[in-house]
Order: structure tokens, then C-alpha cells, then sequence
């Protein structure tokens, strides 16, 4: 078992809630690692201090005032509520003018009839025909999807790539201020992409993905090496990069030049 | 309240039903309550995320899908909500420092010598010398005593994760509280 196995069961193991198998694994180990046993001490000595509070920040306000505190949050959601109609007035307002005003309404009708009729026909003249197989169920192009999942998987390939490969010296700490920007962009490019109706098992890995995205995203600007493990060891958990490299690879193929073209960032 | 009482009131919520929606928050109300405090130390703006946070529900419960549960789907409404209020106190301090205010700034910050605060006040300070995730994982898992499976839900992150930074946090705070408790 290795040590940083080992402290990250310390905490379970002090609270006595390992199952009986890990709990033996790690008494096994602390019985010959003075390192991971002092770990144990400085945990524990922690967790004495740290103790969860005696009496709850709750128990502060009176009975009434709980009694009263569902009252108090319907009284404000009927007023954000009622907040949120006024953007629609315009629209009440527009059906009350149409409704007393019979011929205006007609007219209008009309217009906006002709309006569409010759959007249409001209719509219709310029796009070129799409095949059926080129659209998808929500009206996107496949080809247009398959490049965005390219371009996302090729840059999250470059930024992961990257993160594993970076040394940092025992004790010291690194800049990560443009790896947390591109894993940031990359979380927003994710969630435009689940938005797409992507296949299942693309969606599966963007998600995937995301999540160490958000690891790398909220760490400090300034990381030392248990940091990056962090992130390392997501990667390497999921198998990260080998799953990137053939979802890239497949969507580039599915491409008709088979090169992803970079795109910008999806606000 | 057991997990299928739970559930019908959820339905019934998403379907309009006040009298069920009334009945979740009044279960919820304290543990909402009290990790909103956790994180914003403050008892008027833990009042005030506990509110909103149960606003948010209101209007957003249907289209909540109940794959996971709804206290953990609660929870992170609460964890995001209040640091949410974090970012948004330090921005008006920050505010106020430019403006020149900065003896509003030391007050707030400085309550007073150790010796005269309650020891608990001193948990919560130290609590927020830590960097946020930290602090949201010491305050679930540790304070609140929420399984790490949970915890790892509503912060999305991997249980490794959360078990490091609840190492570490638990690590840092000893050393802040220790010379206090030597006292």
C-alpha cells in the first residue's frame, strides 16, 4: 500500500468507518511506517481540535422564528415571482391592444404573414439542400458537431498532455495561472457541447472530463507538487488520455479533410 | 423524514403543490440554515442564502431530474449560493478599502484580542484562512458530517479529492488552533 493510499484512509480509519478488510490493510502498514503514523497523530490531533460544534448555529433563533421561516420564503418567491411577469408585459399589453383594436389586428396578421412567406421562399433559394443523413434529430449538422467534440478533445489532449508532463522540484510551487484559463475555457466549451445532443458515450467523456477540468480550474495559481498529483491521478484513474486520443481520433476521421479546425472559445 | 416521503413531496412540488413544497422547507430549514452559516459566518447572511437558496428551489424544482438526491442537489444549491456571498462581501470590502474606508475593513475582519472571543469563534475563523474548497470540504464532511460520497456529489469531484483536501484543511487548522488551545 502506498503512503498517500494510506492518508487518504487516515481520516476514515481515526473515525473508525473502514470496512473490516481496509481497516486490518492499514494497521498492517502504520504498524511499520512511522511516517504514516505520525500523519495518524496530526490528523487526529486535528480532527480534536476541529470538533463539530456543540450547539448549532440554528439553535441561535427562537422557535417562532422557525415557525415563520417557510411563511418568509414563500413571501419572497411570490415576489421574485412577481418580478419575473413584468418582463412579459409588453407581451399582455401587446394582446390587450390587439384584442381592442379588431382591423389593426388583422392588418398586422397580414403583414407578418407576407413577411414570412418571402423569408421563406428566399431561405429556401439560398441554403443548398442538405442530405437527411447530414441533419441531426435537433436540426444540426453532424459534420459541425463531430468538429467541435474534434477541437474540444484536441485541446483538452494538449492541456492534460501537459499536466502530466510538467516537473516540479520538491517543495517548490509552479504557475498554473494559463492551464486554470484553458481548463476554464474548456468547461465552457464542455457545457456548450452537452447543450448539442452529442452521442451518449461523447457526452460520458465530456463529463468525465469536466470534472478533472474543475479540479484543475479550482486550484491555486500557484501549485506545488501534491496539487498536480491531484489532477494526475484523475487522469490517470479515468485513463483519460488514451480515451481522448480515440474519441479525437474518431471524430477527425468522421471529418472530410480529417483535420479538426481550432475554433474559439464558447462563451 | 424517510427518502419515498421525500420523494412524493418532490413530485407534488414539481407539480405546483405548495402545502408539499411548504413541508420540504421546513424539513430542510436548520441543516440549510447551519451550512450556509458555516460558510458565511454570519447569521444575518445565513439567513439570507437559506431564503434564497430555497427561492431557487422553488423556481427550479422541476426541472430538477432526481438522479441524485435531493439533499444533495439542495446542498450544492447551498454551497454555491453562499460562495457566492463570499465573493460578493469580498468585492464590497475591496470597495470599501479604495474608497478609503479602511477602519470598516479592520473592524470587520478584526473582531477583537483572542482572548476575549469564544473558542468556537476561533474554528470559525480559522476555517476561513482556507483556500474555499477546502473549506467547503472540511465544513461538509467534517462539521456536518455528510458521507464523502455526498460531499464528492455536491462539489463535483472525485472522493479522492475530497479526502486530500479534508487531510490537508483538518492538517492546516491544527496549526492555527494549536497555540490557542496550548493557552
Amino acid at each position: 500500500m502506498r503512503h498517500r493510499d494510506v492518508w487518504n484512509m487516515l481520516y476514515e480509519f481515526a473515525r473508525d468507518e473502514l470496512d473490516v478488510e481496509r481497516k486490518k490493510q492499514v494497521e498492517q502498514h502504520l504498524a511499520g511506517c512511522d511516517r504514516c503514523f505520525a500523519e495518524l497523530q496530526v490528523l487526529k490531533e486535528g480532527m480534536r481540535l476541529v470538533r463539530p460544534r456543540r450547539r448549532k448555529p440554528s439553535q441561535e433563533h427562537s422557535e417562532m422564528y422557525w415557525r415563520n421561516f417557510a411563511f418568509r420564503v414563500e413571501q419572497r418567491a411570490r415576489a421574485s415571482g412577481a418580478r419575473r411577469p413584468l418582463r412579459n408585459r409588453f407581451w399582455q399589453d401587446a394582446e390587450w391592444f390587439f384584442l381592442i383594436r379588431r382591423p389593426y389586428t388583422i392588418a398586422f396578421a397580414a403583414s407578418i404573414t407576407i413577411i414570412v412567406m418571402a423569408g421563406i421562399l428566399w431561405y429556401g433559394r439560398v441554403l443548398p439542400t442538405l442530405k437527411e443523413s447530414d441533419i441531426q434529430p435537433t436540426g444540426v449538422p453532424v459534420q459541425e458537431v463531430n468538429q467541435e467534440l474534434s477541437d474540444y478533445f484536441h485541446k483538452s489532449k494538449i492541456l492534460l498532455v501537459g499536466i502530466s508532463n510538467i516537473s516540479v522540484p520538491e517543495g517548490q510551487r509552479v504557475d498554473l495561472t494559463v492551464e486554470r484559463q484553458a481548463a476554464r475555457a474548456l468547461i465552457r466549451q464542455a457545457r456548450y457541447l452537452d447543450q448539442r445532443q452529442i452521442d451518449e458515450r461523447a457526452q460520458y467523456l465530456v463529463r468525465a472530463l469536466e470534472k478533472i477540468l474543475i479540479e484543475l480550474a479550482n486550484m491555486e495559481d500557484e501549485a506545488d507538487l501534491p496539487d498536480i498529483e491531484i489532477v494526475r491521478a484523475g487522469i490517470y484513474q479515468e485513463n483519460m488520455l488514451f480515451r481522448i486520443r480515440v474519441a479525437e481520433s474518431t471524430y477527425k476521421e468522421s471529418l472530410p479533410n480529417g483535420v479538426p479546425q481550432m475554433k474559439t472559445n464558447h462563451q | 423524514m424517510s427518502a419515498v416521503r421525500e420523494r412524493q413531496l418532490v413530485l407534488r412540488s414539481k407539480e405546483g403543490d405548495r402545502e408539499a413544497f411548504r413541508e420540504l422547507v421546513k424539513f430542510h430549514m436548520r441543516q440549510v440554515y447551519d451550512l450556509a452559516y458555516g460558510f458565511v459566518n454570519d447569521h444575518d447572511d445565513a439567513e439570507d442564502v437559506a431564503q434564497e437558496v430555497f427561492v431557487k428551489v422553488f423556481h427550479s424544482i422541476r426541472s430538477f431530474r432526481q438522479e441524485a438526491e435531493f439533499s444533495t442537489w439542495l446542498y450544492r444549491i447551498v454551497t454555491n449560493t453562499s460562495l457566492d456571498r463570499l465573493k460578493q462581501r469580498k468585492r464590497k470590502m475591496k470597495r470599501q478599502v479604495s474608497l478609503g474606508e479602511s477602519e470598516s475593513m479592520e473592524l470587520a475582519t478584526n473582531p477583537g484580542p483572542i482572548e476575549n472571543l469564544d473558542y468556537s469563534v476561533h474554528i470559525e475563523r480559522a476555517l476561513h484562512e482556507l483556500p474555499t474548497l477546502q473549506r467547503a470540504v472540511v465544513i461538509l464532511r467534517h462539521i456536518d458530517g455528510l458521507p464523502t460520497r455526498t460531499v464528492s456529489e455536491i462539489l463535483k469531484c472525485s472522493e479522492g479529492t475530497v479526502k486530500t483536501h479534508l487531510h490537508r484543511g483538518l492538517k492546516k487548522m491544527r496549526t492555527l488552533l494549536q497555540d490557542l488551545y496550548e493557552e
